[in-house]
């Protein structure tokens, strides 16, 4: 008899989803879904609001990446408003959105991830997490932690507040840094440097302690996209978007992200709130991409900053001949390399005299009736697009969300995990098979929205259900 | 024996109107400039909050809730469920428990809860509330200048 097998809530990521692994009669995995069953409507809800309001309103999505897109929001505002923001305001955007990186990749590795490599997929789940990791390596946690809160320092000095900041407006930022902010961030960085480096070897050392399971976390190939800069360097902030294909190939190149309708569709499910990006030449689902730090790194030709670089050579010699880093287990060491790279170039930054400047704002009134912004977001680009009137109200509101592009491939590796590691003809299906279904997903560090709050316990909840919808077995960690 | 310094954390979300209070608790308590106390306001509590601990003797958070006596205080205790579910949004004795596992001090920590009507939409405590966060703040100025 078939069953499904149900994992509700996926823990230790973002927001709220659910996994369902499907059995057949043979108790082979016959298919896997990630859901996302929240649903937030900010699209509609904007519609009616000024555009001025807009980078405030929609650093509201998230808890962990606002500043993501109160920079895009910002953007998509300077191309209504038709300006070209001064350079002070853009290196300070680009330092805030490199302190977005830094903190948001520092959670998703120390806080979400590293408990299963440290305490091992198998360990008591009621353990598995960040204090199970504290009682396991104090010092880790404490430089984690530290890592993390000198992301979320970086955000408030700049900003004013560490979550939810409004300083990106249309045409610029609102204050300037000086001197006694740019040296409290120039202090914190070699602390900063020191964590990474020392996770990266951490990272390293676990590759090799899980690498006969490696191979089967979403390891297949796609197409990858991200933004790069002009001659093919790692950008973050500004560039034209690259696809590369799943064998190194670049299949397009330095387009031009405001048409990004122009190669991007969006799919729907009946299951999930999520929706699913697909490239439109290679239609849905066989357009589907990933982006975020497992696109960036490898798309990239280059990366400026010298120990980043270093770091990119060595792990895109870990795709052997193929030329593209397939693995989607991946995603933690290319976004261990944006955390060396976020913290070198926040120094070239910091140094720059341009960044102390006091010219910080271009005004001007509605000159256009529809902007794009884009930017990478920790988990990918994000795009914001918007229609106002001649008063800026908002007439209509898009929002391409990283986490939504890699919503194809985030099935895909929750059916390889599954068809690997679970075999409903033993009889047992372990919790530690279910986490790694669950780490499978969290190598994407998914964003479901995390002001989205759940208040109280949120256990794992599985549940294996007959043809009929009859609960056949539960159980709760 | 003299107190140590303090670190008063106000928290809550000011766009749920209610669930404001704790900040705005917090707002007025740091007007009052009490010697030796330092007030910090966050939408959530986070472990990053456990590096500040270092420097202070006793703690105090401050949260509005949904239920239970319109102002309660009482000191921290063992956290009611041995693993938060969440890296990102802990409870104080999460924190306060977790502080002494990872750096072997301890800290004294104090939990002040007063009870909102209204989490909907919206940046202005009821009525009720403010009367209820008005006591709290009496009570706790009290408290802090020991």
């Amino acid at each position: 008899m078939p069953k499904t097998i149900t994992i509700s809530p996926v823990t230790r990521i973002e927001g709220h989803a659910k996994i369902t692994i499907q059995l057949d009669d043979n108790g082979d995995v016959q298919d896997a879904r990630f859901h996302v069953n929240e649903f937030r409507g900010f699209e509609k809800f904007c519609e009616g609001r000024l555009l001025w309001e807009m980078p405030g309103i929609t650093s509201r999505i998230c808890g962990i990446c606002p500043a993501s897109h109160l920079i895009t929001s910002a953007k998509a505002g300077d191309e209504i408003l038709a300006v070209s923001i001064p350079e002070t305001a853009e290196n300070l955007r680009r330092l805030l959105t490199l302190a977005q990186w830094l903190q948001s990749h520092a959670l998703s590795f120390f806080h979400l991830s590293s408990p299963d490599f440290i305490l091992g997929f198998d360990s008591d789940p009621a353990k598995r997490n960040v204090f199970g990791l504290i009682a396991a390596d104090k010092e880790l946690a404490k430089r984690g932690i530290r890592l993390r809160k000198f992301g979320q320092e970086i955000i408030q000095t700049l900003g004013g507040r560490k979550i939810h900041t409004p300083w990106a407006v249309p045409g610029g930022v609102q204050d300037p840094l000086d001197a006694e902010k740019r040296d409290y961030i120039l202090a914190g960085l070699p602390e900063a440097k020191e964590t990474t480096v020392l996770a990266i070897d951490l990272l390293k050392k676990i590759h090799v302690k899980f690498a006969k399971e490696i191979p089967e976390f979403g390891n297949f190939r796609t197409l990858l996209v991200g933004l790069v800069s002009k001659d093919g360097g790692l950008e973050y902030y500004d560039g034209n978007l690259r696809i590369m294909d799943g064998n190194g190939n670049t299949i397009a190149d330095q387009l031009d992200p405001h048409k990004y309708y122009d190669y991007f569709g969006e799919a729907n499910e009946p299951w999930s709130y999520l929706k699913f990006p697909y490239y439109k030449p290679f239609d849905y689902p066989r357009g589907m991409y990933r982006v975020g730090p497992l696109a960036r790194v490898n798309i990239c030709d280059y990366i400026e900053t010298p120990l980043a670089e270093a770091e990119r050579k060595i792990f895109k010699a870990l795709s052997g001949n193929v030329g593209v880093v397939n693995n989607s287990f991946f995603y933690h060491y290319a976004r261990l390399i944006e955390i060396l790279f976020a913290i070198e170039k926040i120094e070239l930054l910091l140094r720059d005299p341009m960044t102390m400047g006091k010219n910080i704002r271009a005004e001007a009134s509605i000159n256009r009736s529809e902007g794009v912004g884009c930017s990478e977001a920790p988990r990918g680009v994000l795009f914001h697009q918007y229609w106002v009137n001649s008063d800026g109200m908002m007439q209509k509101v898009n929002l391409i969300i990283a986490t939504a592009q890699n919503n194809i491939a985030m099935n895909r590796t929750v059916r390889q995990i599954a068809a690997h590691f679970i075999d409903g003809r033993k009889g047992k299906i372990t919790e530690g098979m279910l986490n790694r279904v669950e780490a499978g997903i969290r190598c994407y560090d998914p964003c479901l929205s995390c002001s989205t709050h759940a208040s109280g316990h949120m256990p794992m909840h599985v549940q294996i259900v007959g043809p009929e919808n009859e609960l056949l077995d539960e159980v709760w960690r | 024996m003299a107190i140590g310094k303090t670190l008063v954390i106000g928290y809550g979300n000011t766009v749920r109107t209610d669930d404001g209070a704790g900040i705005w608790i917090a707002e007025k308590l740091s007007s009052f400039q009490i010697s030796g106390v330092v007030v910090t306001t966050t939408h959530q509590l986070s472990l990053d909050l456990l590096e500040e601990f270092k420097s202070y003797a006793r703690v105090v958070f401050i949260d509005a809730s949904v239920e239970g006596d319109p102002v309660q205080f009482d000191s921290v205790g063992k956290p009611a469920v041995p693993v938060p579910p969440s890296a990102h949004h802990c409870t104080p004795a999460d924190l306060v428990s977790t502080y002494s596992q990872l750096y072997g001090g301890s800290i004294e920590g104090y939990f002040c809860t007063v009870r909102g009507e209204n989490f909907e939409f919206g940046t202005e405590l009821t009525a009720a509330t403010v009367q209820h966060a008005s006591s709290a703040v009496e009570m706790l100025e009290k408290f802090l200048w020991g």
